[in-house]
């Protein structure tokens, strides 16, 4: 090996260490920007401000480990969004029925595009950009403008404080405790992370593949519809434009936080440090008073920098080894 | 001893290929059965079919007397088959214990994996095959390719299996990890009473641990041998089969003078380990060897396919003209017709005038329009000459049988201007009749002053083909045979040979 690919390589494997650093370096610059953020309320808030994109990345990463690409998560989160305005009431059982039946719509979502592309061959970025079309339209029938009915009770569930610790922290544990754990210490965990290291392997070992790249999309659709459901909460609203930007956003967390684009590589800790940098450096331009066309700018180029960064391991090998082959059957 | 596994009348076809044909194999408990053939006899085929990785188009699987059919590798490891692949199947980012166990990790009530067992687990089939300097927490991919093997092997023990299949399972290793696997074969056999399928290239080997020989040739079962009978020159006569004797072998004499091509040292990382040779103009050099000894490599190499890692000088007509890409190796003549139409040849979508047309539009070109008058006049003058049989110049290349299809790729270059030729196991897929017109061309090429290098995983070919072959073995030269030494036995001699133990056949 090279000494440019050892770099490469350090680089993916250290990245949560990585972007845990930039995170500290992130909230430096923002504390001595904004010394009142110190307070439990400025923490709070920051805490919310960064959970959704949290949240998503966690599911773009189920995706990304197993090699997959969730181009739709922004848009399920706009859908979700979207419907818990439409059915939420204001009882308690109207809450729970609504917080299930989101649940569930998001898990959904993202087993049709598991099964597009676990069972129907499709290729994911094709088939998550269309579904990703399909999803954002849907949520715009269901509220074409900005609005519907959020249970105030419901509110300040998700957004208030316990003392200094956020609601926003018990739910991220909660998912991990939940979600994530159970999954990653199971079998399921260690063959999505099999399929996505080599998905000939996988296959040639015995392992069911197709039902692991069906359940890791159906993972993202389940954590893109808890950030939702928290987006309907600290927005009071449902608004069908507001999952866009946690697309990409998604995706390049988790590369910051070094999930590898190529599968079977990275780490939880390293997405939700990724996203909360990335969170963090957004509300920092728009705290520093960058005018929002420069913020758009600034976000491509960071996601193109780090892009960048974790692919100098590949600009070493050479293409065409994989056409070298083995000859005749 | 009893039957473990019978298989009989297996035949698989790809597209036309017949890659086995009416093949049947009985496999015995603690008995090591071994597969020999040359490169495309079929061994791998027959593995894949008793692994799972393929379904047979005919033929029956018998496992303990009961007929089975394996639909995925899932079925064939849930029945007791256990396979290590040629390939390794490892996942690299996994640790040894990770890799070892997948799939059938210990689980917890709540059905979290217990790693502590895994663990132990791992350490105890490691110990079993005897290997103690590997640790099960180590990152598999941080591991050399001999104790990847030894996981990989450790990995189809922790199935328990009933049959085993060990597909060249020593190719990668150095003389002590072969003996210590061979200690481990012998052990299955006799301990656990495995039924042990063996492949491997080295007689040696096959003659220290197996109790039967089935020797396959183009797909067929050509013969077997009991240990007692095993002969090795036998077995290679077996495999070898006749030469098609009609073919009639190439006159042109090479012209005297400097060699048009000279590589010196040529080397890939990894791959070739400083390759020497001459090919004058007229003359038809051929790359033989195993598959992956490096003919692939070389050839890409000289055509600039690879960028990272070459060294070494390659010169034509004295000019050093080492490419770093497919373009600088153009401009300097050369052309590669690879074995991959689909990939690397041609474009199938397109006609056959586009094909060929592709690499000289510029100056087809008037005022930056294709003239298409000149286009077809080229066009057709190629096709007259090479015999490229085409419903018309229009025809996509799709609908071309595969020796035509190569005929374009190698017409493109000759519109070009090529003068050497490098052609990539040409005849791989190729019917018999388009073979021969293949060769013609190969000839007249040769005779109008090209120089040529051909690799082919078809052994037959050399001999009629070259009048200089070159037998690799690990990226470098082990012999070369010129003339009437150009046969398939001191070829394969040649290929086979373990280093230093047989005088050089010339």
């Amino acid at each position: 090996m090279t000494r440019l690919n050892r770099l490469g390589a350090r680089l993916t494997r250290g990245g949560a260490l990585f972007s845990a650093a930039a995170l500290l370096a992130v909230l430096v610059v923002y504390f001595i920007e904004q010394p009142l953020a110190l307070s439990g309320f400025g923490i709070a808030s920051l805490v919310n401000a960064s959970l959704a994109l949290v949240l998503v990345s966690m599911g773009q990463t189920c995706v990304l480990f197993a090699g997959g690409l969730d181009l739709s998560a922004g848009a399920i989160v706009s859908l979700v969004c979207c419907l818990a305005s439409t059915m939420m009431g204001d009882s308690t059982g109207s809450i729970l029925l609504t917080v299930l039946a989101c649940l569930a719509a998001g898990t959904l979502a993202g087993a049709v595009n598991g099964l597009l592309i676990a069972y129907g061959r499709l290729e994911p970025l094709i088939s998550t950009f269309c579904t990703l079309f399909i999803y954002g339209g849907l949520a715009l029938t269901l509220r074409p403008q900005p609005g519907g009915h959020i249970a105030d009770s419901f509110a300040n569930a998700l957004t208030g404080n316990l003392g200094v610790l956020p609601y926003g922290v018990l739910l991220l544990a909660l998912m991990l405790l939940l979600v994530w754990l159970p999954v990653f210490r199971s079998r399921l965990g260690r063959f999505i992370l099999a399929v996505g290291d080599s998905s000939d392997s996988a296959f040639a070992s015995g392992l069911p593949v197709r039902p692991v790249r069906l359940a890791t999309y159906a993972l993202s659709g389940l954590f893109a519809a808890v950030a939702a459901l928290f987006l309907a909460a600290e927005t009071t609203s449902g608004d069908a434009s507001i999952g866009n930007i946690y697309t990409l956003n998604s995706l390049a967390a988790a590369v910051l936080g070094g999930v590898a684009l190529t599968g079977g590589r990275g780490s939880v800790a390293g997405a939700i440090c990724g996203a909360t940098v990335l969170s963090l450096i957004l509300n920092l331009l728009s705290v520093l008073g960058v005018p929002a066309f420069w913020q758009d700018l600034i976000e491509g180029s960071l996601l193109l920098l780090v892009l960048s960064a974790a692919g100098i391991g590949r600009l070493r090998i050479d293409d065409w080894s994989r056409l070298l082959g083995r000859g005749r059957a | 001893m009893s039957d473990v596994l019978r298989a009989s009348g297996l035949t698989k076809r790809y597209g036309g290929i017949v890659a086995l044909q009416d093949v049947s194999l009985t496999l015995r408990a603690g008995e090591v059965h071994a597969l020999l053939g040359a490169n495309g006899a079929g061994k791998s085929t027959l593995v894949k079919i008793l692994s799972g990785l393929v379904q047979p188009d005919e033929g029956t699987l018998e496992l303990g007397g009961e007929p089975v059919r394996f639909a995925s590798p899932r079925d064939a490891y849930r029945a007791g088959v256990a396979t290590v692949h040629q390939e390794l199947s490892l996942f690299t980012g996994l640790t040894v214990a990770q890799n070892v166990l997948i799939g059938r990790e210990r689980r917890n009530r709540v059905g979290w994996i217990r790693e502590d067992s895994s663990l132990a687990i791992t350490r105890d089939l490691l110990a079993q095959l005897d290997v103690h300097d590997l640790s099960p927490e180590a990152r598999a991919g941080d591991l050399p390719l001999a104790q990847q093997q030894l996981v990989e092997i450790a990995k189809a023990m922790s199935f328990d299996p009933r049959v085993l299949i060990l597909d060249e399972p020593t190719s990668a290793l150095g003389r002590t990890d072969v003996e210590r696997l061979l200690r481990v074969v012998r052990r299955l056999q006799h301990d656990r009473g495995c039924a042990i399928v063996f492949i491997s290239h080295r007689m040696d080997e096959i003659a220290a641990v197996t109790d039967q020989v089935t020797i396959l040739r183009s797909g067929r079962r050509v013969g077997g041998m009991a240990r007692a009978e095993f002969c090795p020159d036998r077995a290679l006569e077996l495999m070898l089969g006749d030469t098609p004797a009609h073919l009639e072998r190439l006159r042109a004499d090479p012209a005297a003078g400097a060699p048009l091509l000279q590589v010196r040292g040529l080397r890939l990382a990894g791959r070739l380990g400083g390759l020497d040779l001459d090919v004058r103009a007229g003359e038809v050099v051929g790359l033989a060897g195993l598959e992956g000894q490096g003919q692939k490599e070389a050839l890409f190499a000289l055509f600039g396919l690879f960028r990272h890692g070459l060294g070494g000088s390659v010169t034509v007509e004295g000019r050093d003209v080492r490419a770093r890409t497919p373009r600088q190796a153009i401009a300097s003549s050369f052309a590669l017709i690879p074995d991959d139409r689909k990939t690397m040849g041609g474009l199938l979508g397109l006609g056959v005038k586009q094909n060929i047309s592709l690499a000289v539009l510029e100056r087809l070109c008037r005022l930056f329009v294709i003239d298409s008058r000149r286009e077809r006049r080229l066009v057709e003058d190629l096709v007259g000459r090479l015999q490229i049989k085409c419903g018309s110049i229009e025809a996509p290349l799709s609908s071309l049988s595969g020796g035509n299809q190569q005929k374009v790729v190698a017409a493109k270059w000759l519109a070009r201007g090529a003068r050497i030729f490098l052609f990539c196991d040409p005849t791989r897929g190729v019917d018999a009749g388009a073979r021969e017109v293949l060769y013609a061309t190969i000839h007249d090429l040769a005779k109008s002053g090209c120089a040529i290098l051909v690799y082919s995983t078809d052994i037959n070919e050399f001999s009629v083909l070259c009048s200089r072959v070159l037998v690799l073995r690990g990226g470098r030269i082990s012999g070369s045979l010129e003339r009437a030494a150009i046969t398939e036995e001191n070829i394969l001699a040649l290929s086979f040979r373990e280093a230093g133990q047989r005088q050089e056949a010339a």
